[in-house]
């Protein structure tokens, strides 16, 4: 029972667990689900030629298969790949004998408090660990406001095209892409708390 | 609209732009490859699972070893000294099966194993 309680994602427990069972479709949809967003992870917070992004992407889901039934959903799943993928960029760092970690969470904490106060200077927007992390909290919302936000960021979409790709009027898509934006602010922000 | 709203919607879209630029892209030929190469890895991981419900097992040998020892437990309190040698006579004999079978049943491992390409 006390275990149960502390499921707080039980629909990425129940995923992960139909993988651990071998469930071929289930890995399919995981893979689909997570495997862009996990590479551009890995991607911003490598200091590193592209190829060791891709060995690092290879060997972070690799292990995930292969320890799958550990993941516990205490965490969003997607945070548990990232994890797992922060070990192997570990890893990689200590491989090449560099005594430094990709970068250091301290002088992250001001890139949420600066939103308001004035433009957001380039060189903040540069640094990987923010990109990185821009990536892992649009991961960890909703699944309706993350396709909204990639329509509108990553695909370029204007809202008119959103509201056909959602098959919704105007109004609702914008007022969607508006709740997006808020959600992503607060995700953003909690997290350097 | 407050110019710290301005700020707050602007910096927001450009946060998300930057996290979601192009450059970190994925080739799709590798994506499909891993893709190949984990339905493989998660075949061979299902096919090792032991069908064998260990859980189960464990539970029984305590459940048997406790009723062993409440058997032994009742002929020492009735001072049953006749029963107390068969009892170990029987319990020593059990021992020495289980450790002769132990090369036999690691032979039927191997080869129950083996059909299914497990061994690296």
């Amino acid at each position: 029972m006390s275990s149960l309680s502390r499921v707080s994602f039980p629909d990425d427990l129940a995923l992960a667990r139909q993988v651990a069972g071998g469930d071929q479709a289930a890995l399919t949809m995981l893979y689909a689900r997570y495997t862009d967003s996990l590479f551009a992870f890995i991607y911003h917070r490598l200091e590193a030629p592209r190829a060791d992004v891709e060995e690092i992407w290879q060997d972070t889901w690799l292990a995930a298969i292969r320890s799958i039934q550990s993941y516990g959903g205490r965490s969003r799943l997607f945070t548990w790949l990232c994890g797992l993928a922060q070990h192997k960029i570990a890893d990689f760092y200590r491989r090449r004998d560099r005594h430094r970690q990709a970068f250091s969470d301290a002088p992250f904490d001001f890139a949420g408090a600066a939103l308001g106060s004035g433009p957001l200077p380039e060189e903040i927007l540069a640094r990987r660990d923010v990109r990185s992390r821009v990536v892992q909290t649009l991961m960890e919302l909703p699944d309706d406001y993350r396709r909204v936000l990639a329509a509108r960021y990553a695909d370029g979409c204007s809202v008119d095209e959103i509201a056909r790709l959602l098959d919704k009027p105007y109004k609702a898509a914008e007022s969607l892409l508006s709740r997006a934006k808020k959600a992503f602010r607060d995700a953003f922000c909690q997290k350097e708390k | 609209m407050p110019e710290s709203e301005d700020f707050l919607e602007s910096n927001t879209d450009r946060l998300i732009e930057a996290g979601l630029g192009g450059e970190a892209c994925l080739d799709p030929e590798l994506r499909e490859s891993l893709r190949l190469r984990l339905t493989d890895e998660l075949k061979i991981k299902t096919a090792q699972k032991s069908p064998f419900p260990e859980k189960a097992l464990a539970w029984l040998t305590a459940l048997g070893l406790l009723a062993v020892l409440a058997v032994l437990a009742q002929f020492s309190r009735l001072g049953a000294r006749m029963f107390d040698d068969a009892v170990w006579s029987a319990l020593a004999l059990l021992l020495l099966v289980n450790i002769a079978l132990t090369p036999i049943a690691s032979i039927v491992i191997v080869a129950r194993r083996r059909p299914h390409g497990q061994e690296n």
